[in-house]
């Protein structure tokens, strides 16, 4: 129940109806993702654990970050996870498989080291490509402040958020053509 | 005679940090990946940095080497509104909404800023290939100043970065350099393809506008881009004819 009331006090301040002037204040997020003309929606959490066997090749819908390892191309869906693909041939590259990491923002990858975020903490994984198998080797706490709204932008506008759909772990561009709520 | 020589230095320099992204730490067996040039998260030699979003935390920490694990070395407040990081082997670019700020990272537990070259509000990630930096500016929306420009700054003089040239694009994001050719995704308007082998005087070799492209790696001959198109390779092989090799979603 404080819980409950903690998140509505969050949602109350940070909401606010749109048809203010979104020029008022020229300050930018930090993120430059996002576009003030568009309107964004929640991602909720499928899991917040992170699995020990990759998850199944899926989709690439909002590609983040771009990394290649060895023979490998990583590719961050922020929020979400990462994308694993076998590109020894980068003119038939492979999807291996998925590790999803939600709240990922980024990484970076070492010696078969993944160092990224996690909700608000920075884990180190040990991945094992052949076995797509990973491993949580540490996990340092409360290394991000993890609130979800930080990142947008004032002004943006959004898809109303529904709690009761789970944990929202980052955003996405919706299609929705209208929206009641701004950050 | 002089130019010549010159261009041979610049082409050596190239070389050797191309050499140098391929694997930053020289060990056996060791390897490190390559970021594309929207990371908030860098690792140079046995120290990861990481960008805390939106407003201004840099932190660093050092690898252990036998076990991968962290340990945390430091924190630095930015006031600026931080978005992409550059490793070299001894410094740290940072690019921010206001310009681009120069670390020396050369004992990489500390993080000791040398000096910044400022710009109108924009968004922009930074690349370099000594000795300089290609940084693009992007008008983020309606609210930001409308620009959309590429700059290259001399860094020879690592305490007082120049700007030597500004280019008008599109809608730039991210980019990236292999020698003599400097990517740039337009975004909407796609890739474009520069010879730099003046690098202070970029000509447009191609440009590629059916695809969306957000950030990219030029590496092996090979160009990964990542977009609204999920990624699209091309080869480079042939600088005169560079072309696609597969897409995938």
């Amino acid at each position: 129940m404080k819980r409950l009331f903690f998140l509505l006090t969050i949602n109350l301040s940070l909401w606010s109806c749109i048809g203010d002037d979104c020029c008022v204040d020229p300050l930018p997020p930090g993120n430059t993702r996002f576009d003030l003309n568009k309107i964004y929606e929640p991602i909720y959490a499928e899991t917040t654990e992170i699995p020990t066997q990759l998850a199944k090749k899926r989709a690439i819908e909002s590609a983040g970050q771009v990394t290649i390892y060895q023979h490998y191309l990583m590719i961050a869906e922020s929020g979400i996870g990462i994308h694993i693909i076998n590109n020894e041939n980068p003119e038939n590259p492979q999807k291996i498989g998925f590790l999803p990491i939600a709240a990922i923002n980024g990484f970076s990858i070492k010696n078969d080291f993944i160092y990224a975020k996690h909700l608000s903490d920075l884990v180190v994984l040990k991945i094992n490509f052949e076995q797509s198998t990973v491993e949580e080797v540490q996990r340092l706490s409360d290394q991000f402040p993890h609130n979800v709204y930080d990142e947008l932008p004032p002004g943006l506008k959004i898809v109303c958020p529904d709690e009761s759909k789970g944990e929202i772990i980052g955003w996405k561009e919706s299609k929705a053509t209208s929206t009641k709520c701004k950050r | 005679m002089k130019k010549t020589l010159n261009l041979l230095l610049i082409l050596c320099l190239g070389v050797w940090i191309a050499a140098c992204n391929e694997n930053s730490d020289m060990g056996p067996n060791s390897s490190t990946g390559i970021n594309g040039s929207m990371a908030q998260f860098a690792i140079s030699s046995d120290y990861l940095f990481m960008l805390n979003p939106p407003m201004g935390k840099l932190s660093s920490y050092t690898i252990h080497q036998d076990n991968g694990t962290l340990e945390f070395n430091k924190s630095k407040n930015i006031s600026r509104e931080m978005e992409t990081l550059f490793p070299t082997e001894d410094y740290l670019f940072i690019g921010t909404s206001t310009g681009v700020l120069i670390y020396d990272i050369s004992a990489g537990n500390h993080l000791n800023k040398i000096s910044e070259f400022d710009h109108i509000r924009s968004c922009d990630p930074v690349v370099v290939q000594f000795p300089y930096a290609y940084s693009t500016l992007r008008a983020g929306n309606a609210c930001w100043n409308e620009v959309n420009q590429l700059d290259i700054i001399n860094l020879e003089d690592i305490q007082r970065p120049t700007l030597v040239k500004t280019i008008p694009l599109e809608n730039p994001h991210g980019l990236g350099i292999d020698n003599d050719l400097l990517f740039i995704c337009e975004g909407n308007w796609g890739l474009k393809v520069f010879d730099i082998s003046d690098p202070i005087d970029p000509v447009l070799l191609q440009s590629f506008q059916d695809i969306h492209a957000f950030d990219l790696i030029p590496h092996n001959q090979t160009l990964v881009i990542i977009g609204n198109d999920g990624i699209v390779q091309y080869s480079y092989r042939d600088q005169q004819n560079i072309k696609l090799i597969s897409q995938i979603q």
